[in-house]
């Protein structure tokens, strides 16, 4: 690896990027694996279950209808939205840091959101129509509600999930072709040559390839951001107690960029340090990263503040009853958890030195997630609790296939994550050279 | 299909990016036939010194982004307002403003999806094996290939212009290659 001072040279580049592709894997790597891969069965085996037993496996009830399942959900949308900021933003806005993190932050937008989608189709009960979402012809002649923001988000997750996919793909083709031809094994040679798609390098080929690229990121970004917004309006327009708020969409929008930069985190830390990848994803851009995460976050507190001023503002007993649960009720654990893991481990980051240790950003971006999962429990499960009515008011205790699912879903997330740094080059192979190489003589350089 | 590279070429080679621009400026002002660039990372004014146009993916996804939108406006006028009409309490059960959201998300995947399309056109991209000027051509060197082509640009003419221009490395493939050297 090169970790040396000398500066890097094309071929190191493609020799260390491309490594892990050409060797064998080892026993961190193996161990990894089969231990996500093992938590991921238990997701498989509670939707075997709850397929053949019904939706009442898990803890929903009447009342806290929207449980486990949809928290999860916007947990998972909200990583994947990050990893959508991080490369299409950042190329917007010519952030050349961003080559060493895109490639990683856009599979991890693309593990994340199958992830996700699965959740909603979990909750509908019945999965095996779920193709009912789907707007087409039908013999009576119905559509879905098209009133209705769940629809909204049906349409927002398809094209999102779409655009993330070809996005991630394309950005990879000059990468696979580097691989392609450096392949020695026949069957590694058909599987790059298919996946490269003859893709050759020529003046022309980059002319165009370079526009798509840049374009995929204008379509991105009010994708992604509508996608969020979307979600949040969901719960806006309802009359719940906590949801019925109009922060919601830029509180979502800056939630799930915070948190998928925590996940960011989570996955470049160790991916750094066990690939070796220190001279392509350094301390200065996990630095920055950790200036957005600080941004994000403090954007964050603020909204949690304001929404308890609103809800005091408001004069609403059912509002302000809501809050002052949340703070004092019996569950009050979940809030002052959420509250401790998002709003004091990142106030660390204000310190240039803890910035640029990644050991504490890994802390700061495990318990941001913690933090980042209990807010979407508490909006889901906490708010419907204590509704409108208290007569109503209940309990909402998650049963052994709550956790197999929230659980089952990291170890997806994770397996995916472990089998893409075996197949693809985890920092773009190209990009970093017209950083790094082409770069330095040409600072205006578009792609860099 | 890709497009092939001359039967009878010279190739050449380069590790330096500003030597390699250089020499694709000279072969464009010598008016050297088709001169073929392969970069393995994009290069800043490249696409200028080759002389080509600003792509025209751009005005294919803005077609595909209004036509989407339209398409999605048209569905939801058929859906809602013509095939099943609601009237509740003597007014119509739908509201334009609703389709906002949808409209803008499939307008955007209308255009995600073309550009991904007009990208593989362009580029002509197909799966399967590409017709590689040089396995380093996609690693660590820059590549000019020039075709050879009558006595103006004979094999030896071509090197020696190559050899003039600081390619590290100058090779001449295809049936040139096999011919004697009129030098």
């Amino acid at each position: 690896m090169s970790e040396q001072q000398q500066p890097l040279t094309a071929k190191q580049i493609t020799d260390d990027l491309t490594r892990p592709i050409f060797s064998l894997p080892g026993v961190h790597w193996l161990g990894g694996f089969l231990t996500a891969a093992g938590i991921s069965g238990a997701l498989f085996f509670a939707v075997a279950v709850y397929v053949i037993a019904g939706y009442g496996v898990f803890g929903v009830n009447n009342v806290v209808n929207w449980g486990n399942d949809i928290g999860t959900y916007i947990y998972w949308i909200a990583v994947a939205v990050a990893g959508t900021i991080v490369s299409s933003v950042l190329l917007l806005f010519r952030q050349k840091w961003r080559t060493g993190v895109n490639r990683a932050t856009e599979a991890m937008t693309i593990f994340a959101i199958n992830i996700a989608g699965l959740f909603p189709l979990i909750h509908t009960g019945r999965p095996w129509v779920d193709y009912w979402l789907i707007p087409m012809p039908n013999d009576l002649g119905m559509w879905p509600q098209f009133k209705s923001p769940i629809m909204w988000d049906v349409f927002a997750i398809t094209g999102y999930a779409t655009c993330s996919v070809v996005f991630f793909y394309l950005g990879l083709i000059p990468d696979f072709a580097t691989v392609r031809d450096r392949a020695t094994r026949k069957w590694q040679k058909l599987l790059y040559s298919m996946l490269a798609m003859g893709w050759k390098g020529t003046s022309s080929d980059w002319n165009h390839y370079e526009r798509a690229y840049n374009q995929f990121a204008w379509i991105a970004t009010p994708l992604v951001i509508g996608m969020h917004s979307t979600i949040a309006t969901l719960l806006a327009v309802s009359h719940v107690p906590g949801w019925h708020a109009t922060v919601f969409p830029p509180y979502f929008v800056a939630g799930a960029i915070f948190g998928g930069l925590a996940m960011a985190f989570v996955i470049l830390v160790p991916m750094r340090e066990m690939m070796k990848l220190k001279a392509y994803i350094t301390d200065d851009h996990l630095e920055r990263l950790a200036k957005l995460l600080l941004a994000c976050g403090m954007v964050v507190a603020y909204v949690y503040g304001m929404e308890f001023f609103s809800a005091w503002w408001s004069e609403s007993p059912m509002e302000r009853e809501q809050f002052w649960w949340r703070l004092t009720g019996e569950s009050c654990w979940s809030f002052w958890l959420m509250a401790f893991c998002n709003l004091i481990p990142i106030q660390l980051l204000w310190f240039k030195s803890l910035r640029r240790d990644f050991r504490v950003l890994f802390l700061v971006g495990l318990l941001v997630n913690v933090g980042m999962w209990f807010e979407r429990y508490n909006i889901m499960a906490l708010s419907l609790r204590h509704g409108q009515m208290p007569s109503e008011w209940t309990s909402y205790a998650f049963t052994p296939f709550d956790y197999m699912i929230l659980a089952g879903s990291f170890g997806m997330f994770f397996t995916q994550i472990l089998l893409f740094v075996r197949v693809a080059p985890v920092v773009s192979i190209a990009e970093v050279k017209a950083t790094l190489l082409g770069g330095r003589k040409h600072e205006d350089a578009p792609h860099a | 299909m890709p497009e092939p590279l001359p039967a009878n070429h010279v190739a050449g080679f380069w590790s330096d990016e500003q030597t390699f621009l250089a020499a694709c400026g000279a072969a464009r002002d010598a008016h050297m036939p088709n001169p073929i660039a392969f970069a393995p990372w994009p290069v800043h004014g490249l696409e200028r010194v080759m002389g080509h146009k600003p792509s025209w993916i751009g005005r294919a996804v803005m077609v595909a982004i209004l036509l989407g939108a339209a398409g999605c406006l048209h569905f939801f006028v058929q859906s809602s307002v013509l095939e099943w009409p609601i009237n509740v309490s003597g007014k119509p059960y739908f509201a334009p403003q609703f389709w906002v959201v949808p409209i803008l998300e499939t307008a955007l995947l209308a255009g995600a999806l073309v550009n991904l399309m007009a990208c593989f056109h362009a580029c002509r991209l197909v799966p399967g094996d590409a017709e590689v000027v040089d396995p380093r051509a996609t690693d660590d060197q820059f590549c000019l290939v020039l075709a050879v082509d009558g006595e103006r640009y004979s094999r030896e003419s071509l090197q020696r212009w190559l050899s003039d221009h600081r390619a590290e490395r100058v090779e001449v493939r295809g049936a040139a290659a096999t011919e004697p050297t009129h030098a």
